[in-house]
């Protein structure tokens, strides 16, 4: 269970106190895929990177699903533009977590060779992140995040800056991934579609500070179509709480012509 | 068009009323009479002919007359009609009143200004503090566990800050020893003191020069490279990804860089020693007849293997001030490159300051210490 409590973060600038999220409250069962919805600016990396622990928060609490044998989890996270090393091959940028581990060797490259096939990576390994397409970077990342195995995989707007085609086919790996596995996930997007194509819970938050307005299930048939009458539902009715937040005033029901 | 403008030197007749749609004939016709009003060093604007002029055209003519007083040219107003006057009088006091405007400060903004300044200098040397106290920290945790050690990174960055920084720091010393040594031989020559000049040189080199050059060069080339290493790292969220997968930040990134001008700085700084007394060697042979020989055996009589020694302890809290004060600037980048800009320029800055203020903290204490040197 992910569990989030009365969640808040302000930061000092120059200007005084910004008031950045919260609070937020909102529990999701663990293997779930939870995104995260909002506008620009609205506080979602911010969550991720207090879910990640890369930040401390004002108040709340946090408790995140716990790892194999009551370990503390193990967690993956995917930066926007990938962060991968770009002193470091393919192969080695997704050894590297292991390295933290401890683990030896052989095992290391054992581990990355079985993930970078599954990726569609193999035949790249000794390549360096320059070398690589958007897409082929992002893959290099996610499969940098799921080398380890983690229990809870963050991402922050992953594909944002790829093409509609590429990131289309990375969303549908990344929803193949899961469903194999018992991660929970939280994606963080502002691309309504990419929102309601992977979730199976969406959260979607308000301009500053960063507040919960909208909780929703996503309940689509498998496997989910774009084109499906349900998906555009979904889509129409998210993208007007949306427009509502953007101009802050209700969106005109649209007159049905005659 | 309304009206005119004759020029018969040193004369600008003005016939009838220039409007505002006249603004392009009166810049074309200063433009055209622009190099003889310049020769001739004169100009009277009449306006025997003219009842006014419109307001626009009027501060292009006053811009024109203000341009060519500037250039030297004697200008003056003659028939001048009360509503021009008006004009030219309202258009000199709103130009001073707004050059006045730039000026004024008021005493709160001041105030705020060096009280804002204070504060963020005063948060900049405790997240300094804090930063220093973490990354010894991890140094000492790195020394109880030295499987942890990344020698390679070590060896890397004592390639980059410390071999490759030999010829600079070398050149420079030397070229300075050679300065010193001819400069402060000239003066002593009036007093028949030359023979002192290889003592005054050695203790200054050994004592303050050498190892404060050699620190400031390490600063500018390595305490920067650090910032903008490190602060690139920041923008593109590499930081965050070791973070995540579990490394320590300060083990991982910043305690090569320390340990590598540890063990670097000390032999820099005998190079920059030796360096700059073998330029003041060469200068007292040159210039002042003083041979190798008895330069090397006016040397032995005054420099204590304490000299050396000092110069090198000195350069250990250099090696630390220089690192921690690099890294640091990097880990507070924000934002995106010219962010990292700003870091890199903050650490030289900084660091400069503080090797030369730790330098005059060890100055005291030294004079303390070394025989010979209190009174």
């Amino acid at each position: 269970m992910l569990k989030v409590t009365g969640l808040t973060r302000t930061y000092r600038e120059s200007g005084g106190v910004v008031h950045a999220l919260g609070p937020v409250d909102f529990r999701v069962e663990r293997g779930s895929f939870l995104c995260i919805l909002g506008p620009t600016g609205c506080g979602k990396t911010t969550l991720l990177r207090l879910l990640a622990g890369l930040e401390k928060p004002d108040s709340g609490g946090i408790s995140l699903p716990a790892g194999a044998g009551g370990a503390s989890p193990v967690i993956g996270y995917v930066f926007q533009q990938g962060a991968l090393f770009p002193w470091m091959s393919v192969r080695s940028n997704v050894e590297f977590p292991l390295r933290a581990a401890g683990m030896d060797k052989s095992r290391r490259r054992k581990e990355a060779e079985k993930i970078l096939d599954m990726m569609g990576l193999s035949g790249f390994e000794d390549s360096y992140p320059h070398q690589l397409s958007g897409g082929m970077r992002q893959r290099t990342a996610l499969a940098r995040s799921l080398v380890v195995n983690p229990d809870i995989l963050l991402l922050d707007e992953p594909f944002s800056s790829l093409d509609t085609r590429t990131s289309q086919e990375l969303q549908g790996s990344l929803r193949t991934l899961w469903k194999e596995s018992s991660t929970t996930v939280v994606f963080v997007t502002h691309n309504i579609e990419e929102a309601v194509f992977l979730a199976r819970k969406v959260i979607v938050l308000g301009h500053r500070p960063g507040r919960i307005v909208r909780f929703e299930n996503i309940d689509l048939p498998e496997p989910r179509s774009r084109l499906s009458e349900e998906f555009t539902g979904y889509l129409v009715s998210l993208r007007r709480t949306f427009e509502e937040l953007v101009s802050g005033e209700p969106e005109p029901v649209p007159v049905k012509p005659r | 068009m309304s009206g005119k403008l004759e020029y018969d030197e040193p004369r600008v007749v003005i016939r009838g009323v220039l409007a505002d749609t006249d603004v392009d004939y009166v810049r074309n016709f200063f433009r055209r009479y622009r190099s003889r009003i310049l020769d001739s060093g004169r100009l009277v604007v009449d306006f025997r002919d003219s009842p006014g002029i419109d307001s626009v055209t009027a501060v292009v003519l006053q811009g024109f007359c203000n341009e060519l007083r500037r250039a030297g040219v004697r200008v003056s107003f003659e028939n001048t009609p009360r509503s021009v006057m008006e004009i030219f009088e309202s258009l000199s006091k709103f130009e001073s009143a707004a050059s006045d405007f730039k000026n004024r400060v008021s005493l709160g903004e001041t105030l705020e200004f060096i009280g804002r300044s204070w504060y963020e200098m005063a948060s900049t040397v405790a997240g300094l503090g804090r930063f220093l106290l973490e990354t010894l920290g991890a140094f000492l945790q790195v020394l109880l566990t030295p499987m942890k050690i990344r020698w390679h990174m070590i060896l890397y960055y004592m390639e980059e800050s410390g071999y490759k920084a030999v010829p600079i720091v070398a050149t420079l010393n030397w070229l300075l020893g050679v300065v010193l040594g001819y400069q402060a031989g000239y003066q002593m020559r009036i007093f028949g003191a030359e023979n002192f000049m290889p003592t005054l040189l050695a203790y200054s080199i050994t004592w303050e020069i050498g190892p404060m050059l050699a620190a400031v060069l390490v600063a500018g080339r390595s305490g920067s490279a650090y910032a903008a290493e490190i602060g690139t790292m920041k923008v593109r969220e590499e930081v965050d990804a070791l973070r995540v997968m579990g490394f320590d930040i300060f083990n991982y990134l910043v305690v090569p860089k320390m340990m590598a001008l540890l063990f670097v700085m000390p032999f820099l700084v005998l190079l920059a020693n030796i360096s700059g007394v073998l330029g003041g060697m060469v200068s007292g042979m040159m210039f002042l007849d003083l041979p190798a020989g008895t330069f090397v055996s006016k040397l032995g009589g005054a420099v204590i293997p304490l000299d050396i020694l000092w110069g090198m302890l000195k350069s250990v809290v250099y090696a630390v001030i220089i690192s921690t004060v690099g890294s640091y600037m990097g880990m507070r980048v924000r934002g995106g490159a010219s962010a990292v800009g700003r870091a890199t320029t903050a650490a030289v800055v900084m660091s400069i300051f503080m090797v030369i203020f730790a330098d005059a903290m060890l100055s005291l204490l030294f004079v303390h210490i070394r025989p010979g040197l209190s009174f």
